[in-house]
């Protein structure tokens, strides 16, 4: 046993692999949120006019809101005058092929270990990078291109496809949704935007991988991925973040809208830096995410592995409208040290025969505190609708803390909900016996966590189940025991 | 809450101490008059307060309620009551009418060797040590403003004790039975019972009232159970459809003791459930069964608290609804593991039948745990008949409206087994029998 926890405290104790920061000359405005900084954000980025007033509005909604503190989550107050919310890497024209590229950029990537050019030419991935806010670099786009795939930053389609951006930004999640949604509306500076249309299934993964650069600087993406009738994608996201001392304020919104018989799968990887073994330092992620079926037969998958971020704070949740849609969630959580995750879905059944699946699993380590949180909704002309929900914890440690909060509400007879959490560490026994057989104590934790997230993971594109596993051993494998 | 509510209860808190004469300047009063500024302070929970959030409380705020009369004990009531009341005849009955307790048409005299039961306001004018267990809130989980009003009325009510080692053969049967009166009355009883090292005993709680009666019964247990003790606890809630009932049982358990509770909630039109079991010994053991059959327009919320505060204890919770018409119920269960309360070993299930489009039911399985070597599991499901068992019975030539009967009692019949007394799991049986026969009927 102590071996084992010897053994936990060296792997749960590594530092975090991906701390640089990248030198880069960046654009960025001064500290502090006013009406005068959003038209700034909004003119730097050419924006028309009906977006800057839908930023204003959403500013206007957003000092009237007070920040919500009910998640199971302490951390000390944010001070919103001193962020600064637009930050640029300096670049004169927008880089045409990746050779343009800062050489600096690359190699962060590089160190990630998301080299673009191998994604281009092996993953066959297209990479949209987010380089803190503006995307730098975009492949693949002739070959969507052809199929008439919109896949672009949001600025670009702000500028290219406005009639598709006004009709559905905000359509999902409404400016004055939530504090940080709002906040969101209001100073958003790129994201990604997704359109497939009529009948087309996207023949690869898009991906985005997001990273926090310039010190100071929160983030605040907005993502839009619109399938129309009968299209299908699969969307990647992952992130990961250099170190830093001072607590960063992430608020993204995802939109996600599927109309008939439409799918979309949504995959994030999130490994922000989740701050020190003390808890100094750590992204706060606070996200919105939410997905329409609003056609007949429409589906939206998510599944999410959460090992980063001091703070997560994020329920990507599903609007079952069509009859026969279907919603899924898949998460795998993880909090070590002082990290804290309050994460769930909300499943919100309106159209008939709706189906959704929850299953959540939920790893807590060190004095790491991990929450489980959703609600499954079943509306009173939902008939037949049908929800499974699955929550499993597991606990490393006698100083963190699993914690399963689910919401359930049928208001309709022929409803049908089932839900089902359970909570326990991983035996001794189960890790003697893989030590009997000659497996030492880190990969027989690894094993079992593995098999714990298997769930999870087979849901997972290829790519990112290689980078998920990885990213578990970096932060997680042998804690357990 | 609306201030002129509030004013309603001070002015009836005014008027019962003036009723004390100098015992108003006790210690005792003192605690109660805490009690009232802390619920004034708070008011009656709305609906914004999370744990509150599915049940409307405006039927019972806006509703004036008189304080009830102590009754005259004449042999009448103790009929009365006994012809609503379950045919019992192997208990001693405990009688309470509008919430107070009648000696005179009880069986003191039945009351088994080691046992005590008094009258609650002589035992707090007499021992004023006792005080701190009858009258101040048990643990810091009461803060709750009807537990605090109750506090405030303190006077209606029993002392039950049991002696060191004493095993109580025959069940105690305390027997509630409301009255209608001109005006809709309040009642505030208080009901603590205390068990020494190794005592063992029954207690069945009986709610029952002249039909369609309005009142308001906010009752408080407190349940003290010292090492090795045992207490089962049944309780059979039947108030009239008009009735506010609000219950609130603190249970507290030291080392190896056992508390079993069983539910059974059928009447009232609006009802809230507190239920508190708080462990406290190593060892210690709760078991939280409940079964609730709301019935027309009825309104049931059942909320469950099971505190494991130290190491190597278990619980076991499983409550069942069964609803028609256009009921409402809810449950939240919540699990807190305390960090150190190592093998913890905590089960919680919660099943939803609906047997009609309109009945609506929410549930909240919670669990909050700061230990790691524990085991806790929970589940939830909402769901009506299955069509597959429906046809079979009726393929076996069983008519709908028996098989649905047979299939309904089947999910809910599981609790009643679990009754700790065959006598009273039988008088049960036919109980819950009728009323879901007669469930079916209205759907």
């Amino acid at each position: 046993m102590s071996t084992d926890s010897r053994e936990l405290e060296k792997l749960t104790g590594g530092d975090y692999k991906y701390g640089f920061v990248t030198d880069i000359e960046a654009d960025t405005v001064p500290k502090g949120l006013s009406e005068d900084v959003i038209r700034m954000i909004s003119a730097k980025k050419r924006e028309p006019q009906w977006l800057l007033d839908w930023r204003l509005k959403a500013y206007s909604r957003w000092l009237k809101m007070t920040e919500p503190h009910w998640a199971f989550a302490h951390y000390p107050p944010i001070d919103y005058q001193d962020i600064s919310y637009y930050s640029a890497p300096k670049t004169t024209d927008g880089p045409k092929s990746l050779d343009e590229v800062d050489p600096e950029l690359l190699a962060t990537y590089e160190k990630l270990g998301i080299p673009l050019k191998e994604q281009e030419l092996l993953a066959g991935v297209a990479v949209d990078a987010v380089f803190d806010s503006v995307s730098v670099a975009t492949t693949f786009k002739g070959k969507l291109n052809d199929l008439g795939i919109i896949f672009c930053s949001f600025s670009e389609a702000v500028q290219e496809h406005p009639e598709l951006v006004r009709k559905y930004l905000g359509s999902v999640v409404p400016i004055n949704d939530n504090f940080y949604a709002a906040l969101n509306s209001a100073v958003f500076t790129d994201g990604s935007f997704v359109f497939i249309p009529k009948g087309v299934r996207c023949p690869m993964e898009l991906s985005t991988y997001f990273r926090i650069n310039s010190l100071g600087t929160g983030q605040f993406e907005r993502t839009l991925i619109v399938a129309d009738e009968r299209a299908s994608v699969s969307y990647l996201e992952g992130c990961t973040a250099p170190m830093r001392d001072e607590n960063q304020l992430h608020a993204a919104v995802v939109e996600l809208i599927a109309l008939d018989d439409a799918q979309i799968k949504y995959s994030t990887v999130q490994n922000w830096y989740p701050g020190d073994k003390e808890g100094k330092g750590g992204i706060y992620n606070f996200v919105t995410k939410r997905g329409k079926c609003a056609g007949v037969n429409s589906k939206i998958s998510w599944t999410q592995v959460e090992t980063g971020s001091a703070i997560t704070w994020k329920y990507p949740s599903c609007i079952l409208q069509g009859d026969n849609s279907v919603g899924e969630f898949y998460s795998v959580a993880v909090t070590n040290n002082r990290q804290q995750a309050d994460t769930g879905t909300k499943m919100i059944h309106i159209g008939k025969n709706t189906r959704s699946t929850i299953v959540s699993k939920g790893i807590s380590a060190g004095q790491g505190q991990n929450t489980y949180r959703g609600l499954v909704k079943i509306m009173k002309n939902a008939d037949g609708a049908r929800n499974y929900s699955q929550c499993d914890s597991m606990l490393m440690g006698d100083r963190c803390g699993a914690h399963t909060f689910p919401y359930i509400e049928n208001d309709n007879d022929t409803g049908q909900i089932e839900h089902e959490a359970t909570t326990s560490r991983i035996g001794e026994d189960q890790i003697f016996y893989c030590n009997q057989r000659g497996i030492n104590a880190e990969d027989a934790v690894n094993m079992i966590v593995n098999g714990f997230c298997k769930e999870v993971f087979r849901e997972l594109p290829m790519e990112f189940a290689v980078e998920a596993q990885k990213l578990l051993g970096i932060s997680l494998e042998g804690s357990v025991g | 809450m609306k201030k002129e509510q509030m004013k309603v209860y001070q002015k009836q808190f005014s008027a019962f101490e003036a009723t004390l004469n100098g015992a108003s300047e006790g210690r005792v009063h003192q605690l109660r008059r805490d009690a009232m500024q802390r619920f004034v302070e708070q008011g009656f929970p709305a609906a914004r307060d999370e744990d509150w959030r599915y049940t409307n409380l405006n039927p019972l705020t806006g509703t004036t309620f008189v304080p009830a009369f102590r009754p005259v004990a004449d042999q009448s009531l103790r009929d009365q009551a006994a012809a609503q009341a379950l045919p019992l005849t192997h208990a001693v009955t405990l009688l309470f009418v509008d919430g107070y307790f009648v000696p005179e048409l009880s069986d003191l005299d039945a009351i088994p060797e080691g046992m005590t039961v008094r009258d609650l306001s002589a035992v707090i004018d007499e021992d004023p040590s006792l005080t701190d267990s009858v009258v101040t809130e048990s643990g810091t989980l009461s803060r709750h403003p009807f537990t605090a009003l109750n506090t405030a009325f303190t006077q209606q009510g029993i002392s039950i004790h049991l002696r060191r080692g004493v095993i109580a053969e025959i069940p105690l049967r305390l027997l509630f039975h409301s009255t209608s009166g001109t005006q809709p009355h309040i009642a505030h009883p208080r009901i603590v019972v205390r068990l020494e090292e190794r005592a063992e005993c029954r207690i069945f709680e009986e709610y029952v009232a002249d039909n369609s009666a309005v009142y308001f019964n906010n009752v408080v247990v407190d349940v003290h159970i010292a090492a090795n003790a045992v207490l089962k606890h049944v309780r059979l809630q039947e108030e009239s459809e008009n009735a506010f009932h609000v219950s609130t049982v603190y249970a507290q358990i030291a080392q190896a003791g056992v508390y079993e509770n069983h539910y059974f909630g059928l009447g009232a039109s609006l009802l809230r459930s507190n239920l508190h079991g708080i462990l406290q010994g190593e060892g210690a053991h709760c078991t939280m069964n409940g079964l609730f059959l709301p019935f027309g327009t009825q309104h049931m919320d059942h909320f469950t608290v099971i505190d494991h505060a130290v190491p190597r204890c278990t619980s076991h919770e499983l409550y069942k609804g069964v609803l028609s018409d256009e009921t409402r119920g809810v449950f939240t269960g919540r699990i807190i593991v305390r960090q150190d309360a190592q093998q913890t070993n905590a089960m919680q299930s919660n099943n939803n039948l609906l047997l009609s489009d309109t009945a609506r039911v929410d549930t909240r399985p919670q669990l909050e745990i700061y230990a790691d070597d524990v085991k806790c599991t929970h589940g939830a499901t909402v769901g009506r008949i299955s069509k597959e068992q429906l046809f079979y019975l009726l393929s076996r030539g069983i008519n709908r409206q028996q098989a649905q009967n047979i299939l309904t009692f089947a999910f809910a019949g599981e609790l009643v087994s679990r009754i700790p007394d065959t006598t009273l799991s039988d008088l049960m049986h036919d109980r819950i029998h009728k009323r879901l026969e007669a469930s079916w009927k209205t759907t």
